[in-house]
């Protein structure tokens, strides 16, 4: 089988169960509040839809096992589609159940490119689900399924708004292709054009008939009989059957676009059957009675509603729209290797321009056409790397919506009535950081919905709202992105931490701490204040785990905490990896980039501020901070200038790990400019970790902070 | 640069048995065709901090950054202020691309499996083993190296050696 079409195949599917479980969990709510509104039966349309084209694309790749389930969780949607039903608690959580295993099921496939393994599970998720089918379709299960208000009075089958919408909007179609299948076969007889129009008579026969709209049954019935005798006879459409054709593409059209929801009926039925029975009758050559057939034709003309070109105009517009609207989602699949070429491409383009506008042969000239088109040319290269920098932001919604099932699953299990509030998800970020952002906040959630919230009981008698709630916010702060995640439960208990860390040993007995400082030990490995070790949380690894990630994306975590009222913690990201907003610098001859988070200030030294220690150690007295100075003429072998700390500019850069001053030449300015590796073949070097390419295409090495703080703080030590 | 559209017709057929060959303080040099990417003049490179004196650092490459060594200087041979014929052979082994300073560029030659002699296997010298062989020609001799492991075992070990002294 192939592989890539396997893989493309789990990666849509996975898209599709991110975007569907979301919409599981409002259906329930809605329910459960009792809410039902028609948003309901687009949402169980949506989910519907998901495994119906999740079984359409496992079918064809012939994982048998998907097939089944996704072909019984249809059939159970099914049924609340049609409103048959009402959902209830436990088919959403089946539902829920189906999607999990499917996503299981899926990573598999990907490794072993088949689903056998999986069959007992399936099995056992096919049963429960006719468990349930069998429970809604038995009549004694009257009271769990409340028939929904009927919108047709035809049989026993409901017939939503929904249905008839869909099959308006599928006859409009077909209407159309059946238009220009005719206007083919009044030119030439083709085989092909008149079995399309003959499949899409029948379709919309059947639809119809399945709905109960039986003037379109009994036209599109007739006009399939016409068509397939004049297949069988093969010969050429006459021109009269031609219009008589589209006369009855014109009047379902029209009829069907004005049901508005109600059985649409068309005036004069019997006499559009009878003139479709003339097709039948019509030998290829025109008869005598035929050719006046014409003038016969206008009375009829009059009492049908004649499709004029405004009509028509609608129509197409009506179209459009729905194109606007549209169902599939808009964005396409790309390498990220080739959106990074695209940025590099970009980036020498933009290196390439300024060597043409700066060109030293233009010097002492003044062009003023030239001057001209090379603004334009500026402004269009600069809203080109606008662009290639932003392609690579998605906004953080889909990481955002897989906590609403989270938080639903969280609050099963810990028997708390737990609600999540998430604002500001189209805050848009690095794709690359989006992936990695889903664990840190999972682990944050977690550790609120069972260590922050209470239970329903011990928040009756602290007198808050017996649901607790967890917000989950996104915004840009400072070329960043700020999330927070907080929850209106107990909050930290400052002395449990205090005697846990205590017992772990992490602190010396009688040591005072700030509350920042403490709050800092929840995050060592294996601190867990919990008393017992549940199935979610409690053994001090997921904020371990948490400290980590962020680490790994340059973040930073905060800690705000309210006892008795709630904790939040903020998490500080960059917004990408590919570039960084940066402060070059000038250091005899060479250039660095530090990153603009780790500057604190920069100034100029005076002579009774620096200490020099006996063993050769710089010291730079800052408002009675002692700093110490860092050179990197030592470290990066630079014999060039200044020398002399009271001439140059001593930038100070903090970061977690402590503060240091540098010593460079010249600050030239802030920059943003795109990250570029080192070659992995030079391994590591002190001080550095990456580089950029500057607007003259010369190269400019990124400052390691943490390196070289330790650097100065070593050196202070030792 | 017309040996860099010679290179780009060629394909990975064709290469077999084709060498670039350059010049050092007077001996001609040849790498096979297949490590090489391109060929570009000199230009300004930015030194790194904590390398061997050979590399000479990083230069921009249309965007991509990558390291160059001098190859005189790894050889031992005094170093030669650049020119205009240097040139930087833009090498590729393993996923890695890296720069080569040469004195000059020559050509691409032929150099059949009959002509190419084994290396002398007595030398102890350590520089030996980046000797692939040698092409003994009717006008020349071509000294033949072999770029894996001229730049693979040998740089990464050093790399590894230096960052195990400063750790």
């Amino acid at each position: 089988m192939d592989f890539d079409l396997l893989k493309d195949f789990v990666a849509d599917s996975r898209d599709l169960l991110d975007e569907v479980e979301p919409d599981l969990i409002s259906l329930f709510r809605e329910y459960s509040n009792n809410s039902k509104t028609n948003a309901d039966y687009e949402t169980i349309n949506k989910v519907f839809r998901l495994f119906h084209s999740l079984k359409g694309s496992a079918g064809f790749l012939q994982l048998d096992n998907l097939v089944a389930v996704a072909h019984h969780a249809e059939t159970l949607l099914d049924l609340f589609r049609r409103g048959n039903a009402n959902l209830a608690k436990s088919h959403i959580n089946v539902l829920c159940a189906c999607c999990d295993l499917i996503r299981r099921m899926l990573g598999d496939i990907l490794i072993k490119g088949t689903d056998i393994e999986h069959q007992i599970p399936c099995q056992q998720m096919i049963v429960s689900i006719n468990e349930l089918l069998e429970l809604l379709t038995n009549p004694a299960s009257e009271e769990i399924s409340e028939p929904i208000p009927e919108i047709s009075t035809h049989g026993q089958i409901v017939i939503t708004e929904e249905m008839v919408l869909s099959f308006v909007q599928e006859s409009e179609d077909q209407l159309k292709l059946i238009e220009a299948c005719i206007l083919i076969l009044a030119q030439l007889s083709d085989e092909e054009s008149l079995q399309e129009a003959f499949r899409c008579f029948h379709s919309i026969k059947g639809n119809a008939g399945f709905l109960g709209f039986k003037d379109i049954e009994a036209v599109a019935h007739k006009a399939e009989d016409a068509l397939e005798l004049i297949a069988s006879r093969k010969e050429q459409l006459s021109e009269k059957s031609c219009q008589i054709l589209l006369k009855v593409v014109d009047q379902l059209r029209a009829s069907i676009s004005k049901s508005g929801g109600k059985a649409p009926t068309i005036r004069g039925v019997k006499k559009l059957l009878q003139e479709i029975e003339k097709i039948s009758a019509t030998p290829a050559t025109i008869s005598p009675v035929l050719a006046t057939a014409p003038a016969k034709e206008s009375p009829s003309d009059s009492n049908i509603p004649v499709v004029d070109k405004s009509w028509r105009q609608n129509v197409k517009q009506k179209s459009k729209s729905s194109e606007e609207a549209p169902e599939s989602r808009r964005d396409i699949r790309v390498d990220l290797e080739k959106l990074d070429q695209l940025i590099n491409l970009v980036g020498e383009l933009v290196i390439a321009e300024s060597m043409v506008i700066h060109n030293p042969d233009l010097e002492g000239h003044e062009f003023e056409n030239f001057e001209k088109a090379s603004r334009h040319l500026q402004k269009i290269s600069r809203d080109l790397q606008d662009i290639a920098l932003a392609i690579r932001m998605v906004p953080l919604a889909s990481t955002f919506k897989k906590m609403l099932r989270l938080v639903h699953d969280l609050s099963n299990k810990t028997h708390k009535k737990i609600d999540l509030l998430i604002r500001g998800e189209d805050t848009e970020i690095d794709k690359t950081l989006v992936e990695s952002l889903s664990d840190p906040l999972v682990h944050l959630i977690r550790n609120c919905a069972d260590h922050g919230i209470e239970t329903p009981q011990e928040r009756i008698k602290a007198g808050k709202p017996e649901t607790g709630t967890i917000r989950l916010e996104a915004s840009h702060e400072e070329g960043e992105v700020q999330i927070l995640v907080s929850d209106d439960g107990r909050g930290l208990n400052a002395e449990k931490i205090y005697n846990k860390a205590l017992e772990k040993g992490l602190i010396a007995e009688g040591q005072e701490l700030s509350d920042k400082d403490l709050f800092k030990l929840i995050f060592e490995p294996g601190f867990s204040t919990a008393d017992s070790v549940s199935d979610i949380s409690g053994r001090g690894v997921g904020l371990d785990v948490l400290k980590k990630n962020l680490e790994k994306l340059q973040g930073h975590i905060d800690i705000r905490n309210r006892p008795g009222l709630g904790c939040t913690f903020i998490l500080r990201i960059p917004l990408t990896l590919a570039i960084i907003e940066g402060m070059l610098v000038r250091v005899g001859t060479r250039h660095y980039t530090i990153p603009l988070l780790s500057i604190r200030e920069s100034l100029k030294a005076k002579k009774e501020q620096i200490t020099n220690t006996m063993d050769g150690r710089e010291l730079f007295s800052l408002r009675k901070e002692l700093i110490p100075i860092v050179r990197l003429h030592g470290l990066h072998n630079i014999s060039e200038g200044i020398q002399n700390i009271e001439e140059g500019i001593i930038v100070i850069l903090e970061s977690g790990v402590g503060v240091c001053g540098l010593l460079v030449d010249k600050v030239i300015g802030q920059q943003q400019t795109v990250i570029k590796p080192l070659s992995g073949f030079l391994g590591h070097m002190r001080g550095v970790c990456g580089c950029t390419i500057m607007g003259n295409g010369d190269i400019s090495l990124i400052l390691d902070i943490s390196t070289l703080l330790d650097l100065g703080n070593e050196e202070a030590i030792a | 640069m017309r040996e860099m559209d010679y290179l780009e017709e060629a394909d990975e057929d064709t290469q077999e048995g084709k060498f670039l060959t350059f010049q050092l303080n007077g001996e001609v040099y040849g790498i096979e065709i297949r490590n090489v990417l391109e060929i570009i003049g000199i230009q300004k490179v930015t030194p790194l901090p904590d390398l061997p004196h050979y590399f000479k650092g990083v230069i921009n490459l249309r965007g991509k950054v990558i390291p160059v060594l001098d190859v005189r200087l790894k050889f031992g041979i005094p170093p030669l202020d650049y020119h205009d014929r240097t040139c930087i052979v833009v090498a590729k082994i393993e996923d890695y691309e890296v720069g080569l300073i040469v004195d000059r560029v020559d050509e691409v030659i032929d150099i059949p499996q009959e002509k190419i002699e084994l290396p002398p296997k007595i030398s102890k010298n350590s520089k030996s083993k980046y000797l692939q062989g040698m092409g003994n020609l009717e006008d020349k001799v071509v000294i033949l190296l072999d770029v894996s492991k001229f730049l693979l075992d040998q740089e990464i070990s050093l790399v590894d050696e230096l960052s195990a002294e400063t750790a």
